[in-house]
């Protein structure tokens, strides 16, 4: 066992019990590779349902297929309209707007320079430069952006007390007066959050957040 | 005793021999579900990617090739499957919550340990599970492969894209933050 306190805590974690058997994986190999199953969730005892499925399902994946070839052709001209404008993004997130429509949530943001807005993807930001995040959302929701600091989340915007209300599209705060951050804490590694809350200003009941890195130098 | 490597036992499985596979998934099925389970803070799909994960062993079976450790391969599949997972929706803030720490039996071998210390231990592997939650997602990969599964630096570089240096820099940076959780939580001596 290490010396190190962190290190043997990390041992004494406990996994969970697997539910599925290697036996019943193998079986689920082999009905996906005999074409009889696309999805691993099923259930192997459902797998005749399946098997009687697989005519309608062939046809249902020419149309997925088709639908795919779309969403490729629509994603790459979101990824040059997103390098054009210098955003560096990780991975949307998803949240529910409102009731029961779901949208998507990201959290990004661009690096400003002495002169101008700065591109590039991940890129760290140097001693002088400055970020302003930037909210996509796909419905109006109030939001809150956090910075990581000592192990806690600590409010960057808005102030407490007051709302950061933002409809669908991108935001960034302080409207058409942005927001140029920098961190308070020095160089290094440092993670910021948005949450999203449909009907508290203070983001007491979030429905989805979003996290992204920045490297300060 | 000997103990047959996980290597030998896949190339044993590319032989048709499938209770060497049987025995990998005994070996490691906790481990890639905890994994999962942290990584993503979605325990209701790590079951998912547990059983994935190993779907893809097999599939890939005749395509393996013992170049490197079996075991940063197998995590290689689980993390890219935890990324499609997080991708599809990254709404972990309840993460810790869900969480459930079910304190489990003694390791076979281990002294025995009074209730106190059961206690004290299954509240100090609470307190690492919500910091790890806290973590960016990347990040607890990292801690996980690295104190979890013993994997070293270049091998969870290689599964997470990362040079060796920036494992170690993530590395620090994490366990600065549970080291930080930890003592806000009044863990002292971490």
């Amino acid at each position: 066992m290490s010396d190190d306190p962190l290190e043997s805590a990390f041992a004494a974690l406990q996994d969970p019990e697997p539910e599925t058997s290697a036996a019943e994986i193998r079986e689920i190999a082999r009905a996906r590779e005999a074409g009889v199953v696309d999805d691993v969730v099923a259930e192997v005892h459902e797998l005749p349902d399946a098997r009687q499925d697989e005519a309608r399902g062939a046809r249902a994946r020419v149309l997925l297929l088709a639908a795919s070839v779309a969403l490729f052709a629509l994603g790459g001209v979101l990824a040059f309209v997103a390098t054009r404008t210098a955003v560096v993004e990780d991975d949307p997130g998803q949240w529910k707007g409102g009731a029961d429509a779901a949208g998507a949530l990201e959290l990004a943001f661009v690096v400003e320079g002495e002169q101008d807005l700065l591109a590039g993807s991940q890129r760290s930001v140097e001693p002088g430069e400055r970020v302003i995040f930037t909210v996509r959302t796909d419905a109006p929701a109030y939001a809150c952006l956090e910075e990581r600091v000592r192990g806690r989340w600590e409010r960057i915007h808005p102030a407490h007390g007051e709302a950061w209300r933002v409809d669908a599209g991108r935001h960034w705060p302080g409207g058409d007066a942005p927001l140029a951050f920098v961190t308070e804490h020095g160089a290094g590694s440092r993670a910021y959050r948005v949450l999203i809350d449909p009907e508290h200003a203070e983001c007491t009941a979030p429905v989805g957040d979003d996290v992204v890195e920045v490297e300060w130098r | 005793m000997v103990t047959t490597t996980d290597e030998e036992l896949m190339r044993r499985f590319q032989r048709g021999d499938t209770g060497a596979f049987d025995r990998l998934v005994e070996r490691h099925g906790g481990a890639v579900k905890g994994f999962a389970t942290r990584v993503t803070s979605r325990p209701d799909e790590a079951e998912d990617i547990y059983v994935e994960t190993f779907v893809r062993v097999v599939e890939n079976a005749e395509r393996w090739q013992p170049t490197g450790s079996f075991k940063s391969w197998l995590f290689t599949i689980a993390w890219r499957l935890c990324l499609d997972s997080c991708r599809r929706a990254k709404v972990h803030r309840l993460a810790m919550e869900r969480i459930k720490v079910e304190p489990g039996p003694a390791p076979t071998g281990a002294p025995p340990v009074s209730p106190e210390a059961a206690v004290a231990a299954a509240e100090r592997a609470r307190m690492l599970e919500q910091g790890i939650a806290g973590l960016p997602e990347k990040h607890r990969a990292a801690v996980m492969l690295t104190y979890r599964q013993g994997l070293s630096s270049p091998e969870v570089g290689e599964i997470l894209g990362w040079s060796s240096q920036e494992v170690r820099s993530k590395l620090a940076y994490a366990r600065r933050l549970l080291r930080q959780h930890l003592e806000a939580e009044g863990m002292t001596h971490v």
